[in-house]
């Protein structure tokens, strides 16, 4: 602004500058520090405005705010679910393990030389030894059928030897492995747990890049809804944005009041979609924490904190301020008096 | 202050609105302009206040070539503008006080100054009273006095008017007039358009003429012989 105004100035000709000294024009008498204020005023002045603005008609003002929550709280719904099944499932060991199931009738003393073997090889880290007892105590504590099971007059679980591979990342050497695990004649079946494993992490992460894409096409449409609901007050307020045109307010002046309500629906629309999460997720940690504790976990959903209040409010302002820049950009210019 | 080289306004239907206007308006001048409706009266005052630019001939407003204004400069010319609406144009959304302060406010007055120019603004135009009402309110002609209040706030070197006296009877015209006078007197540069030629020739200043587009009389007419 001033830079445009010294520009001018110095186009201008003597003749300027002898009429900027004997009347005074407002470049002249207004300083810098002055200019700095006042812009500094207008800003507080255009934000206390836009807010009384977007609460006069509070019930047009909330329907836009609630189409940009609902917008928002979707993707951010489907990343917080992402993360709390994440956190379900972060028991779960990461690490391949293989599982040698042994043959019911063998005998204590050969699996007893199996897994000194198994612990002589090179390509086996580490080797644990679990027993039909210890299988069933453990299978009783985590499935919670602990009087199920005591129903049974025999055992049904085979002992199982569990191994850690040295090398986890090559595939081919983990198949040789089991492959050789198969054909040992204790061995009744082998299974890989790294498939699982594998299928989650790749589970996860379709739900983390369907999160994303509709993170980004929604955040496209909230852009969309709040450039029409600027076009609109833009329209609304024409013949106050001429007047200001015609006694010498720039663009820039005419526009900072339609950002601040671009901002102002873009903050409340993310407000509210951080309460609709909320919501969501008081709704359904009852019936969860009931699931869970019926499976014997004290497994609870986390709800949205403070890093999705402020991912969502900042992000919706800044969603809200990009389409109100759009649309005061394109339509501000168009609006010139005749 | 204003002077107009062989001014051609040609609109994109192909009619001339101004043809070769050549006139020079000195500081400090009191100039009526007038003619018909569709002279060119109301395209003259628009190439003035840089609404539109000329096709072809050069402005010069108090030095300032208007060809060479860029588009981002226009509103920084136009604060040293004081323009006067036929239908004033006031915002009636806000109060009195309020729309006088736009053109301050625009241009980054700080509030004491801004509160100090619009109550003298209001004064001289003898509305002081009036300041929290809404124009609405307002009679025509206190309304045109609340439009001219808001164009001499930020003491603008010229002022412009485009049919300030439109709406109104003999004596508020006369009243209008002698305000625009009041402000001529202290070296405000003074355009009036306006058709009221009985008004125009009591005032006794220099008229302009407009006619087809042409300036077909630049002088100062006596009260007997009126021009046109």
């Amino acid at each position: 602004m001033k830079q445009t105004q010294s520009r001018a100035q110095r186009q201008a000709s003597p003749g300027a500058d002898k009429r900027t000294r004997s009347t005074g024009a407002v470049a002249a008498r207004t300083g810098f520090g002055d200019l700095w204020r006042s812009w500094l005023g207008h800003h507080r002045e255009v934000a206390l405005e836009s807010l009384r603005r977007f609460f006069a008609t509070p019930m047009a003002s909330t329907m836009t705010a609630l189409v940009i929550a609902i917008a928002l709280a979707l993707p951010a719904a489907l990343q917080l679910g992402l993360a709390n099944f994440q956190r379900a499932v972060a028991g779960w060991d990461g690490q391949p393990q293989v599982s040698v199931f042994l043959h019911k009738d063998a005998r204590d003393a050969a699996v007893e030389s199996f897994a000194a073997k198994l612990r002589s090889d090179p390509a086996i880290a580490e080797v644990t030894y679990i027993s039909p007892e210890e299988a069933l105590a453990e299978f009783e504590q985590a499935s919670g059928l602990g009087d199920v099971l005591a129903g049974l007059d025999a055992n049904p679980l085979p002992a199982v030897l569990l191994l850690r591979p040295r090398d986890t990342q090559d595939d081919d050497k983990l198949q040789i492995l089991v492959a050789n695990l198969q054909q040992q004649a204790l061995t009744d079946s082998v299974v890989l747990d790294l498939a699982w494993v594998q299928r989650l992490t790749q589970l996860t992460e379709v739900g983390q890049r369907l999160s994303a894409g509709l993170a980004v096409l929604l955040a496209l449409g909230v852009i969309l809804v709040v450039v029409n609901t600027i076009r609109l007050h833009i329209e609304s307020r024409r013949e106050e944005i001429l007047v200001v045109k015609l006694v010498g307010g720039t663009n820039a002046f005419v526009r900072r009041p339609f950002l601040y309500s671009g901002l102002c629906y873009g903050f409340c629309g993310g407000i509210l979609a951080w309460l609709l999460l909320l919501g969501g997720v008081l709704l359904l940690s009852g019936p969860i924490a009931g699931l869970s504790s019926s499976y014997g976990s004290n497994y609870a959903l986390a709800g949205p904190g403070f890093s999705y209040f402020i991912g969502l409010t900042a992000g919706a302002a800044l969603l809200g301020l990009s389409g109100a820049w759009l649309a005061a950009t394109r339509h501000i210019r168009a609006i010139e008096p005749t | 202050m204003i002077t107009f080289d062989n001014v051609n306004k040609r609109y994109a239907s192909g009619q001339d609105a101004l043809v070769r206007i050549s006139l020079e308006i000195p500081r400090g001048d009191m100039v009526f302009l007038t003619g018909h409706s569709g002279a060119g009266k109301s395209t003259l005052l628009r190439l003035l206040t840089a609404i539109e630019r000329p096709t072809k001939g050069t402005i010069l407003v108090a030095g300032q070539n208007l060809n060479r204004l860029r588009n981002s400069q226009v509103p920084y010319y136009r604060r040293n503008l004081g323009i006067v609406f036929q239908n004033h144009q006031l915002l009636f959304d806000r109060s009195v006080f309020d729309n006088i302060a736009l053109p301050l406010s625009v241009a980054g007055c700080n509030k004491r100054e801004l509160g100090r120019r619009v109550r003298a603004a209001l004064d001289k135009v003898g509305l002081l009273h009036k300041e929290k009402q809404n124009p609405i309110m307002l009679s025509g002609g206190e309304q045109q006095r609340v439009g001219i209040a808001r164009a001499v706030v930020n003491k603008p070197a010229i002022l412009v008017a485009d049919e300030p006296t439109g709406n109104l009877d003999p004596q508020l015209s006369q009243e209008i007039m002698r305000l625009f006078a009041d402000f001529n007197a202290v070296g405000v540069t003074v355009l009036v358009a306006s058709h009221d030629l009985e008004l125009i020739a009591r005032m006794r200043r220099r008229v302009l003429t407009l006619q087809a587009g042409q300036l077909i009389y630049d002088g100062v007419p006596s009260r007997e012989a009126n021009p046109v």
